[in-house]
């Protein structure tokens, strides 16, 4: 790292699938996106070194730029030189590394341990067992003892009592965690956040076995939860037990300006940042980033954050996940074609083999965005549990979505990555802004604002998130063809005024960095936030899709019959711009239903 | 410059593979030690299972009294039935083991009884030298012959003589395609193989199967095979690549070691086939992972609509191309064996060499 002016940063994202790198440089006085390349990763066998994906990652970078980034031996050119060989400045992220292993035992199922997995989903961290006093298996505990044996866990979590609350029980399962790190040669630390009245009991009962950490209580009462001083702790044991596992990440961090990030808190960085750009209150801004490995969810309101890290849930290698998660069927609903679900089975399957393949005909693309929707679905279900997000029938109030990962980059149009996330997330009232994190850096933007604020925040204003544009959701349900709501919208095309139909998407187009009013006046049974029935006047940004009235029904309604419905799906991949086939009179169809 | 994905296939080559004992134990060979497959190599002692005995309570004594009723040690062996724990006095009270072990901790009122440990052996699993003997661990073993890489496997290993069922690697094996002398052999399929052939394979005790693909169907009895099963190509019915069936065939009726490893999201060890042949000179060594793929290279097609087929690299196009999908990508034109020529993004090929 150079201590002199900073005019050219290499970001680099080592994942479990990809390593991609971008290179920013100071244009007129500002950080400016240059270039980016892309490579397959090279943490696992044969390479298992993740920096041999970064040398290739720079070496498709000179190829593309001209620029010189490495030396004849192969040595990084830091900083830079005169003629503008190598690079200032190089951060970088990781989601290659293994998640940390975590059994919890507690009491409740539903209460202290679901703290404790929330807690445990702010981080890497994959969930070997868990054990509760009222589980439903009724194990004894000589089998709960060999299955925590078994899991080899890095670390175990023991939870449960309310604070001056349940004593005899906590005692009891500490007990017999006592007796299961005692049978292992390599003894897992452990971490108590339960009754914080017993610490001093449980300390003395594992404090001379095993390292022993006690934290504040993740449930100090039934109603309150409080998982940050957990979160903190497992965070701290993954970066400096977990992450260093991966081969490589000695060099990558001599390299690096500041810490190697985990990708997960990279996200969480910068969504965190966009909550705070405004001083007004917020509704919030929500972050999804789908790897090929884990998805990560971050949502912030008004200086209250979540992070939620589904290891083992995403689009590659990991994407076999989803079908041990969910039925095939609910994959298919979202196909505007009938598909035999053994051959969405075996595309699922093949990618959990190949995660770095693309489809190449329209029917694999549509089955491959299908199945995006429910990991993003199953994670969201994850996170909602402890976002600060408000949420109106099941459905998130927010100002932002920012749309990360591979599936959602590389989609062919915006349209299709719109619908993408309006799917999955099926956001509420008016109106959400739709960003795309077109060039894949979301998270090492996180990264460089630990060390380089200014260059990230001038990324993020401009080049680093493409706005795909605004939606408006009306909640409410009625028949399908019934009026949702009439609207006025006046922008730099002219003024125009429509109505829209329940089960139809409306796109407006307004350009990308221009703004509109629209009058919106729905129905009776249709709340824009206001109240039922209520019309508001709202100014909403444009963008690569333009403004999007989403009257599908809040949660979304399917039309009963398959025809019908894959009828519509088609229209709404349309509608966005993400279909090119010949459609049918909506009139006609609407006859059928 | 793409540095693609890779499947070695070789017909001869010099082949190094460590085997490791998942914890530590004794190493059973010597460096430059021939070994045959079946041989073990090391062995290590995993627990056989526990059981809590709950003294305080059996006993009606406090905690703090266990020690003092105790009749072992930590650490010290038992017998089923043996007294561990005794209550002294007037209403004497004995506590016994429920198995035959070793008392491995007490704690809180209880003991815990680890049941005789049992023995995990770590077989050779193919015919060669040792080269390396890493300390507790195991070794790193040295073998010629040929290797073919496969995608999938159902985490089992074996070894045994190869025998090709099939003409073709466009051909699904069926029960009728089984004949008696399959039994005990590792049986090359072609493209696929039926459920009936795969439940009478596992009648037959066969020593293991490689076939190109698999369908979904299939998934719980291979799983529950007892035998390796290496899969070339992947899920569905896509033909093995006519380059690996042709190394296979070659060597018909010749010992082959299966290591059918199952890929996980974290360990990307893949599944391979080893074929041990003797040479006269020393084979080059395998090539490194890191290569550039260039003109001239044989590569594999990984995804619809040309899932399977293997051809040439002809020529990388200096601009992207629009796909069907409407995505626009870097690709690279490929003539087929066919002598079909077609666009593939450089994600969707595969080197094979």
């Amino acid at each position: 790292m150079t201590n002199g002016p900073v005019a050219s940063i290499l970001a680099v994202d080592c994942g479990s699938t990809a390593t991609k790198a971008i290179l920013l440089e100071v244009v007129d006085g500002r950080y400016r996106f240059v270039a980016q390349s892309q490579v397959p990763s090279t943490g696992n066998a044969p390479w298992r070194d993740i920096t041999i994906g970064v040398h290739q990652a720079v070496r498709q970078m000179t190829e593309i730029t001209g620029r010189p980034i490495l030396s004849d031996d192969g040595q990084l050119i830091m900083p830079e030189r005169r003629g503008g060989q190598g690079i200032d400045m190089l951060v970088a992220t990781v989601s290659a590394s293994p998640p940390l292993r975590v059994a919890i035992a507690g009491l409740s199922k539903s209460v202290s341990l679901a703290s404790a997995r929330r807690a445990a989903r702010a981080t890497y961290c994959r969930l070997v067992e868990q054990i509760a006093l009222d589980e439903s298996s009724r194990r004894s505990d000589a089998q709960r003892l060999q299955a925590v044996q078994s899991a080899r866990p890095d670390v175990i979590l023991l939870v449960g009592g309310t604070d001056g609350g349940a004593a005899k029980p906590v005692v009891d399962m500490a007990r017999l965690m006592a007796l299961a790190v005692q049978l292992e040669a390599e003894r897992p630390p452990m971490i108590y956040a339960g009754n914080t009245e017993l610490r001093s009991q449980i300390a003395g009962l594992l404090g001379e076995q095993v390292e022993f950490q006690a934290v504040d209580n993740v449930r100090p009462t039934l109603a309150e939860e409080n998982l940050g001083p957990l979160q903190i702790e497992l965070e701290q044991i993954f970066r400096q037990s977990i992450m260093p596992r991966l081969p490589g990440l000695d060099l990558l961090k001599q390299w690096s300006a500041g810490d190697v990030v985990p990708a997960a808190h990279g996200l969480g960085y910068v969504i965190r940042y966009l909550d705070q750009l405004d001083d007004k209150p917020r509704y919030g801004v929500l972050g999804i980033d789908i790897g090929s490995t884990s998805t990560t969810i971050a949502a912030a309101r008004n200086g209250r954050f979540s992070l939620t890290v589904m290891t083992e849930l995403g689009m590659g290698a990991s994407i076999g996940q989803l079908l041990r998660q969910t039925s095939v069927e609910k994959i298919t609903r979202w196909l505007p074609q009938d598909v035999p679900p053994e051959q969405v089975q075996h595309l699922v399957m093949n990618k959990e083999l190949r995660p770095w393949t693309v489809p190449q005909t329209e029917q694999d693309l549509l089955i491959e965005q299908a199945a995006a929707r429910e990991v993003i679905s199953l994670a969201l279900a994850e996170a909602r549990g402890g976002w600060p997000l408000r949420e109106r029938r099941g459905s998130p109030v927010l100002n932002e979505i920012v749309g990360s990962g591979g599936i959602l980059r590389h989609a062919p149009t915006p349209g299709h990555a719109a619908l993408m996330l309006l799917d999955a997330v099926q956001p509420a009232f008016w109106t959400s802004r739709l960003v795309l994190d077109k060039t894949g850096a979301l998270p090492t933007l996180g990264a460089l604002a630990t060390v380089q604020p200014v260059a990230a925040a001038q990324m993020l204003e401009q080049g680093g998130l493409i706005e795909l544009g605004s939606v408006i959701s009306p909640v409410g349900v009625a028949r399908y063809g019934a009026p949702v709501l009439s609207f006025k919208v006046k922008s730099a095309l002219g003024t125009y005024e429509g109505d829209v139909k329940f089960g139809t998407l409306e796109r407006i187009i307004v350009p990308l960095g221009t703004q509109a009013v629209l009058e919106l006046r729905p129905t009776r049974r249709f709340d824009l936030g206001m109240g039922p029935g209520k019309g508001v006047k709202v100014v909403a940004w444009g963008g690569a899709v333009g403004i999007i009235i989403d009257a599908r029904g809040r949660p979304l309604v399917w039309p009963e019959k398959k025809e019908a419905r894959q009828e519509y799906l088609r229209r709404w991949l349309q509608e966005l711009g993400a279909w090119s086939s010949e459609l049918p009179d909506i009139v006609d169809l609407l006859g059928d239903l | 410059m793409y540095y693609p994905p890779e499947t070695r296939v070789s017909s001869l080559t010099t082949i190094r593979r460590e085997r490791m004992l998942p914890v530590a134990g004794e190493v059973l060979v010597q460096p430059n030690q021939r070994v045959e497959p079946w041989d073990v190599v090391a062995q290590a002692a995993v627990p056989g299972g526990y059981h809590i005995v709950e003294i305080a309570q059996a006993l009606k004594i406090t905690e703090k009294e266990v020690p003092q009723c105790l009749l072992k040690h930590e650490g010290e062996d038992v017998k089923a039935g043996e007294p561990i724990a005794v209550r002294r006095g007037l209403f004497r009270r004995a506590l016994r083991s429920p198995a035959d072990g070793f008392l491995a901790a007490v704690g809180g009122g209880r003991a815990l009884i680890e049941a005789d440990t049992r023995v995990v052996e770590l077989i050779a699993g193919m015919r060669g030298r040792v080269t390396e003997v890493r300390r507790n661990r195991g070794c790193i073993i040295e073998t010629i012959g040929a290797i073919v890489q496969g995608i999938w496997g159902n985490n089992q290993e074996g070894h045994g003589v190869l025998k090709a069922l099939s003409d073709s690697p466009h051909n699904t094996l069926t029960r009728e395609d089984i004949k008696v002398g399959s039994q005990g052999a590792v049986i090359l399929a072609g493209q696929a193989l039926t459920l009936r052939a795969l439940e009478f394979a596992q009648e037959m005790q066969v020593r293991g199967i490689i076939v190109g693909s698999l369908s979904i169907e299939l998934l719980p009895a291979a799983r529950a095979a007892t035998f390796p099963i290496v899969v070339t190509e992947g899920w569905g019915a896509i033909s093995m690549s006519p380059i690996i069936f042709d190394v296979l065939k070659s060597n018909d009726g010749r010992e082959v070691a299966l290591s059918a490893w199952l890929k996980t999201g974290w360990e990307q060890r893949r599944p391979e086939v080893i074929i041990p042949r003797v040479a006269n000179e020393p084979p080059a060594e395998e090539l490194a992972f890191d290569l550039v793929l260039e003109k001239g290279a044989t590569v594999r097609v990984l995804r619809p609509p040309h899932t399977g087929a293997t051809g040439t690299v002809l020529d990388f196009p200096a601009l992207p191309r629009k796909l069907e999908t409407g995505m626009t990508l870097r690709g690279a034109e490929i003539e087929l064996i066919s002598g079909q020529r077609i666009f593939v993004p450089l994600a969707n090929l595969e080197w094979i060499h």
